[in-house]
This record gives structure tokens, sequence and C-alpha cells, in this order.
């Protein structure tokens, strides 16, 4: 009886230390990003999405708005050691008054983030002269880091914009990406 | 990056931004391969992205470009090591003086921050170095411990 009650019991404690949960990642972003992110006056919030990436385990939340215009942006936060901001925008028709305006959204999705991170002046003026620069047009893909004079931040700054085509016109015409990383390596 | 990955993929995924991620990914598709292959890989994708203009990380650059622009990050840690009556904040206000000074381009005070470092771009020889007098580059250690020496 004494033997089974002490197997019974030793059987608790190992359920209880697999139940057990991984001890919490120590994180310099965790408690400076903002979850809640507020609807834009030409845009509303269509889903908001919590969870883990599989590779990093950082914490990640995801919004999606959908614009007046059909335009689509999903925004995703990724936190820990870093903070990556990245935006897929897609465009439901092409143009360049389109493009303009959806660089627009995009500088107030990253405002509304409230991290260490400044243009020093619109993205669609950023994009521009940067596009002038290395002879880029809306015809092909492409991708670059924007310049760091453009920004102001005193973190470690990553940045990145890419511009493509889509195949399925239907839906959308164009994809904008933009990301900015925050601190690590 | 190599030897990082192999001990601990998932908090070298944590500390890259995006491009870094996509080197970590050739890695974790690679892994089961030779290293002087997953190397050469790697290695490949970093140069792509160089080739665009772009960097996996600050401190991966070619040696040209490292020539123009010293990157470096003291560790706290080390340093507290081999320095006794070190004092990290002296030293902090020190850094802060240089790159008000112009001597360094970029200082980032990461000590706080899981990397524990001080990060410093210097671009070599952009400034005359007077050695021990009041106009030196030496002369912020009377922020170290009010001596010129740091340790």
């Amino acid at each position: 009886m004494l033997r089974s009650i002490f197997f019974a019991s030793l059987l608790v404690l190992a359920n209880n230390a697999c139940a057990q949960k991984q001890p919490e990642l120590k994180c310099d972003y965790n408690s400076q990003v903002i979850t809640n992110l507020p609807a834009l006056d030409n845009a509303r919030i269509t889903s908001e999405v919590k969870g883990i990436d599989p590779d990093s385990m950082e914490k990640t939340i995801t919004h999606t708005f959908k614009f007046n215009n059909g335009d689509i942006a999903v925004v995703e936060q990724k936190f820990c050691l870093m903070y990556n901001f990245q935006i897929v925008y897609k465009l439901k028709s092409l143009s360049q008054k389109n493009f303009d305006q959806g660089l627009t959204n995009i500088d107030k999705l990253i405002k509304n983030v409230h991290q260490d991170y400044q243009l020093k002046s619109p993205l669609n003026t950023i994009v521009d002269m940067t596009m002038n620069q290395k002879k880029l047009s809306l015809n092909t893909a492409f991708s670059y880091d924007l310049p760091v004079q453009a920004i102001i931040s005193g973190d470690n700054v990553e940045n990145n914009f890419s511009f493509r085509l889509l195949n399925n016109k239907e839906l959308f015409e164009a994809e904008i990406e933009f990301y900015f990383g925050l601190g690590g390596e | 990056m190599l030897k990082n990955s192999k001990n601990n993929l998932a908090s070298q995924y944590r500390l890259y931004g995006k491009k870094g991620d996509k080197v970590l990914k050739v890695y974790d598709m690679n892994k089961s391969k030779k290293d002087a292959e997953i190397i050469k890989l790697m290695v490949q994708k970093i140069g792509e992205f160089t080739q665009n203009g772009a960097r996996v990380s600050r401190h991966c650059v070619p040696v040209d470009t490292y020539k123009k622009l010293n990157i470096i990050d003291i560790g706290l840690n080390s340093t507290k090591a081999v320095c006794k009556n070190f004092n990290a904040s002296k030293f902090t206000n020190s850094l802060k003086s240089l790159q008000k000074d112009g001597y360094i381009e970029k200082f980032i005070d990461e000590t706080g921050k899981s990397n524990s470092c001080w990060h410093l771009e210097i671009q070599p020889n952009k400034k005359y170095l007077p050695d021990y007098s009041k106009g030196s580059i030496l002369y912020p250690v009377k922020y170290i411990n009010s001596r010129t020496q740091i340790c």
C-alpha cells in the first residue's frame, strides 16, 4: 500500500514537472510595444492576432488594416531582443498616385507604434528621392535599404523597402513591403 | 554566426533582423552538410545583400568598408573583468564626450540591454589625436577615476 502511494506521488511530481511552463525569455522590448494600435481615419482594423514566431520564439502581434480605397496593410510587430516592424501593403490598383497614398498610409502606421525610429522626411519623399537615385520605376520589382541619413534613432537600425508587381491582378496589383528593426546585432 | 547557430539557433533568430534571419535560414536548410559548405552558402547569401547595398549586420562588412568605418562592441562584463574599480557610467560619459567632440561617429549605450555592451562607430583618422594634453582624446578619462588611467 505504502509503496503504491510512493509511486503515485512520484508520478504526480513528474507530471507537474512536465506541465511547468518554459522559462520566460529575457526580452528588452516586451514592455515597450504598443499592442493596441489605433484605427486610422481612412482605415479600419479587421483583425488582431497575437502569436509566437516558430523560429525565434519571439512574441508577435499582427494587425490587418483595410483602407477605404480597397488597399490592405498587414502590420507585424515581432519583439524580444530586437523590435521588428514589418508592413506588407497591398495596392488594389497601381498608379503613381495610389503608390504615394500607400506610402503616406505606411508613414501613419510607423508613427502609431511610437518606437525610437523617426524618418526625417515623409516616406514618399524619401522613396521618391532614392528611386530616382537608383533609377527605379514601378514597372519592375526592387528592394533596397533606406539611407541611414534619412532616419533618426538612438538605436541600431536595420531597414528595408521593397516593391513588386503581383500576378493575381484581380485581387491586388502590387505590394509594398516596409521593414525596420531596432537593436540586435 | 555558424558556431552560434549550432549552439542555439532560436537565440540567433532573436538577435538578427530580417536579413540576418534569411542567412540563418540558409544554415537551417543546410545544417546536415559539412561546415565548409554551409559557410560558403551563408557567405553567398550575405554577398547577395551586400551587392544590393544592404547589410546583414553593422559588423558584417567587407574589409574595405571596415577600413572607412570601424564598428566595434565593447563588452561591459569583459571590461569589468580586467578593470579594478571600474565605473561603467563614468566610462559611458567619456564615450558620450568623445562623440560630442567628433571622435566617435555613432555611440549606442547598450549596457542596460541583453547585449550588455557599448556600440561604437569610428571613422579612422577623421580627427587629429593630440597626446596627454587638455585637448587630448584621452582627456575624458577624467570621467572615469580622476586620473589619467582607466583601471
